[in-house]
């Protein structure tokens, strides 16, 4: 349903172009998850954004982006107006500023309908009254007519979820979408956001810096790493046997992980450094000066990607010779 | 360095620098030398136009206007200067203590805020004019008046961050007094906020000047005043438009390149401001 | 939502009554002796006597200040020294010229700067924004007097489009209206420079919001996000300004009206002033400061219209 090939994200800069997403290829069919993860400044958002095509205006992505089969990077930005809210939701991270103050939320659910298909008042606010409802809001239509401040920030985050699914599109991106929100209101969001993946068959793409929210939602896994997917392969095999070295370090910095190697004992562990900035990364492997197990054959090239059995990749040279 | 970078190369800075600079040196100027005397009468060349008598013509006395603009700048820089620094006093002294005692002054402060900005400088000074008649005194009281509201407002709201900071903390449990915190951690650490809001008090006491000297409430004849030389040119509108379009321009440029200056030094003093400008 | 109201009405009441207090203070408490200062220091004894005697001057000075105070609140604002007739009716007749001037002149400086602010900010640090700032810049430092006199300069004496000032009355609305038009264009000119200034800086703050991604996500043209989401939220800080500056105006309008020779309160009070007849100072010194402070209060509760978040206080 979606196939993103070699998509790329660059940014003019006064110093010359600067590379912020690069070489990210996946699939995902209706019906799964694709779970994105990384630390911050990985890529993930803009990644996110590229395939929203709201870009920042001095970004560019190149590459390609199908959806259904429709080429979407190059289209002009009255075409992405159609896709966007009607094609492809998507579910942003901070409740609290992502929901217009002086409108109703009834109101902010409806547009988008009425925007693409030219429903009229009434058949608008009875169809956010439905979202609402199927969102988990008690008493929707009560709810309906409130303003965004007179909800709690996991409601206000059931509001954006009526919101991306306004128009039944058939992708959903969610961005961080409980990362701002109490741990118990989180879980709830995730149940809330399967349920309608099964319900409705679209296909998800769940962003997170959260493996624990990962695993939990996500089919298949594709790991981000100063822009670049080091890692991609079923949820199933990665969390079993995670095998790049970014990879690993993630789930040794887990609280409670699983599928650690032997010998890595129990111990929370950070991965020392922090991901560099566009313009600083180095320019083989991406995590070469953070890597326990860098050599100097890692720094000549980006690392190709290396098959591992059941369809799981890894970018890097040395793994074999892991422990 | 970066600092002294950044004033090189603030174009905005530079230029209201540069026109303030002008403006200034004008008025001082007109304390020494003008090219000819501001007061004396020469009938002959009456309403003359630009370059015909003197650089820039004479008035309906005759009067060289080159002159006559040179002292205007000086009378109304000097009203405008001493009625923001008589504003500034008063409101800073004001602002602070509102900021350092908090509750009950702080709301008396306020409203007496309020109540002042209901009295725009014209306002107050066709009442001060009444009693005590038109003059320098009454322009600077009514432009004063409206100036300590705005540098109350001010200083209070920026002493109020001051006060929220660790080392004023630190002060407090040493044993400092508010007055004392006010005046040495207070004061120093808004001074340049002041400096800025200065600056384009200035620029608004200017066109407040002109505007009463405009009306004749402020500085009475013979001293010349750009706003009473174009309350004087409206009867030879169509005979001499110099008279009505110079000191106009005249007041116009010196109030832009104040408002320049105190926009740049805003830009230098508080960088976070300056994207969004 | 009534606590808030009441609360609200009660320090726009205080503020007015503060201020008529000042006023009272500084027109009939400094000066000593008012009648002397109304006809002079050549005015004879008996006339000044039975001046003292017509202001009420032999009464305490609280019970005048009530006298006012409820003379004010009934529409009595009492006798003009100069025109022997009713303040009343000469400030009627006057608010009928003032009041219009100062709404065209809104009207006219809201319908520039709104626009142009709004094009400022969608065009940021493009050549339409850098001409918006320049315009803002050189609006400001102008006079509005001086601007004023431009206007007649060009559209009276050169094109002759208008009369130079003056105003026909009502009768003729039309006449009336184009009478009105170029004091209030240039009443309104500084209004608006200051204006598109603040509603640009409005709007790029507003447009950075993340509201404003989730509207664009919906599938919104950025012009649409703009119209439906950024422009209310941006107004706010406009509306503020809007109110902060009406003191502004009423000064500007004493002056314009002054260049135009239009008979509004502004040139009574000039009038009032050249005769010293403090009666009508007064009463339209209160009046002004009043108008300033209720238009700052009516900008309080629009706030609340503008955002909901505080309509429950």
């Amino acid at each position: 349903m979606l196939e993103v090939r070699n998509l790329s994200v660059g940014i003019a800069t006064p110093s010359g172009p600067l590379a912020l997403v690069e070489e990210v290829d996946f699939r995902l069919e209706a019906g799964r998850t694709l779970g994105i993860v990384g630390e911050s400044g990985s890529g993930k958002s803009m990644l996110a954004l590229a395939l929203m095509g709201l870009l920042p205006p001095a970004a560019r992505a190149s590459g390609s982006i199908r959806l259904e089969g429709d080429e979407l990077i190059g289209l002009p930005e009255a075409a992405l107006c159609r896709i966007r809210g009607k094609r492809i939701g998507m579910i942003f991270q901070e409740p609290m500023t992502a929901l217009n103050p002086a409108m109703t939320v009834g109101e902010q659910i409806a547009e988008g309908v009425q925007w693409h298909e030219n429903l009229g008042r009434r058949a608008a606010r009875a169809r956010a009254l439905d979202l609402l409802q199927r969102v988990g809001i008690p008493e929707a239509a009560r709810r309906l007519d409130d303003y965004p401040h007179q909800m709690s920030g996991g409601q206000r985050q059931r509001v954006g979820i009526a919101i991306a699914l306004a128009c039944r599109p058939r992708l959903l991106i969610a961005d961080e979408p409980t990362t701002a929100l109490d741990v118990t209101v989180q879980a709830q969001i995730l149940d809330l956001l399967r349920e309608l993946v099964a319900e409705m068959g679209m296909g998800l793409i769940l962003i997170s810096h959260d493996l624990g929210v990962i695993a939990e939602t996500a089919d298949d896994t594709l790991v981000m790493y100063a822009g670049m997917p080091v890692e991609t392969g079923s949820s199933a095999a990665i969390f079993a046997r995670p095998a790049h070295p970014y990879t690993r370090g993630l789930f040794l910095a887990m609280p409670g992980h699983a599928g650690v190697p032997a010998g890595a004992g129990q111990r929370l562990q950070t991965i020392p450094g922090s991901v560099p900035e566009p313009g600083r990364r180095p320019s083989g492997c991406r995590f070469a000066d953070r890597c326990a197990y860098v050599i100097e054959a890692c720094r000549a090239a980006v690392p190709p990607w290396e098959p591992l059995p059941g369809g799981q990749q890894a970018r890097c040279i040395r793994l074999e010779e892991l422990p | 360095m970066t600092a002294l970078r950044t004033v090189v190369r603030h174009p905005t800075l530079n230029l209201g620098g540069l026109v303030t600079l002008l403006l200034l040196g004008t008025a001082v100027v007109s304390q020494v030398w003008t090219p000819a005397s501001p007061t004396q009468i020469q009938i002959t060349q009456r309403l003359a136009p630009p370059l015909q008598a003197g650089l820039l013509g004479a008035d309906h006395f005759g009067r060289d206007l080159t002159s006559l603009l040179m002292v205007g700048a000086w009378n109304s820089l000097s009203i405008a200067f001493v009625a923001v620094l008589l504003g500034m006093a008063g409101g800073v002294l004001l602002g602070t203590l509102a900021a350092a005692w908090r509750g009950w002054a702080e709301e008396v402060v306020m409203r007496l805020a309020d109540v002042t900005f209901a009295f725009p400088a014209v306002l107050s000074a066709i009442m001060i004019a009444a009693l005590i008649g038109p003059g320098a005194t009454t322009a600077v009281i009514a432009i004063g008046v409206f100036n300590i509201p705005v540098f109350a407002r001010v200083s209070r709201a920026a002493a109020l961050q001051v006060w929220e900071r660790d080392f004023v903390l630190a002060a407090r449990s040493a044993g400092k007094g508010p007055v004392l915190i006010t005046l040495h951690h207070v004061l120093p650490n808004i001074a340049g906020l002041l400096v800025v809001q200065a600056t384009i008090q200035l620029a608004l006491a200017i066109l407040a000047e002109a505007g009463l000297s405009f009306l004749g409430v402020g500085m009475p004849p013979p001293h010349p005043s750009w706003g009473r030389m174009l309350s004087d040119a409206q009867t030879y509108l169509s005979q001499a438009p110099h008279l009505a379009i110079l000191p106009g321009l005249a007041i116009a440029l010196a109030v832009l390149g104040l408002n320049m200056l105190g926009d740049g030094l805003r830009d230098i003093i508080d960088p976070k401001l300056r994207r969004k400008r | 939502m009534i606590f808030l109201l009441l609360r609200r009405f009660t320090a726009l009441a205080i503020t007015l009554l503060l201020a008529s207090i000042a006023i009272f203070l500084v027109l009939e408490i400094l000066p000593g002796d008012p009648a002397a200062i109304m006809l002079g220091t050549e005015a004879r004894e008996d006339t000044l006597a039975a001046l003292r005697r017509e202001m009420g001057l032999d009464r305490p000075a609280y019970e005048r200040y009530l006298n006012w105070l409820g003379g004010a609140l009934s529409g009595n604002l009492g006798l003009s020294m100069t025109y022997k007739v009713p303040v009343a009716e000469l400030v009627a007749d006057r608010l009928a010229v003032t009041f219009p001037l100062a709404f065209l002149a809104i009207l006219i400086s809201t319908a520039m700067a709104v626009p142009l602010g709004v094009i400022a900010a969608a065009n940021h640090e493009r050549p339409a924004d850098h001409g918006v700032m320049l315009f803002s810049q050189i609006g400001v430092a102008i006079p509005n007097f001086w601007f004023g006199l431009l206007l007649i300069l060009f559209f009276s004496s050169y094109l002759g489009w208008f009369s130079a000032g003056g105003f026909p009355g009502w009768d003729d609305p039309v006449a009336a209206l184009k009478a009105l038009l170029l004091p209030a264009v240039a009443l309104a000119l500084p209004q608006a420079a200051i204006l598109a200034r603040v509603t640009r800086s409005s709007v790029l703050e507003v447009l950075g919001e993340d509201f404003v991604r989730t509207a664009r996500a919906k599938g919104l043209t950025r012009r649409v996000a703009l119209r439906r989401h950024v422009l209310r939220n941006a107004l706010i800080p406009v509306v503020t300004v809007m109110g902060m500056q009406f003191s502004f105006l009423v000064a500007g309008a004493i002056l314009v009206e002054n260049v135009f020779t239009l008979p509004g309160l502004g040139r009574l009070l000039f009038q009032a002033m050249s005769q010293r007849d403090l009666v009508v100072i007064k009463d339209v010194v209160l009046l002004f400061a009043a108008l300033v402070i209720v238009v700052n209060f009516l900008v309080d509760l629009a706030y609340a219209w503008l955002d909901p978040r505080l309509r429950q206080g």
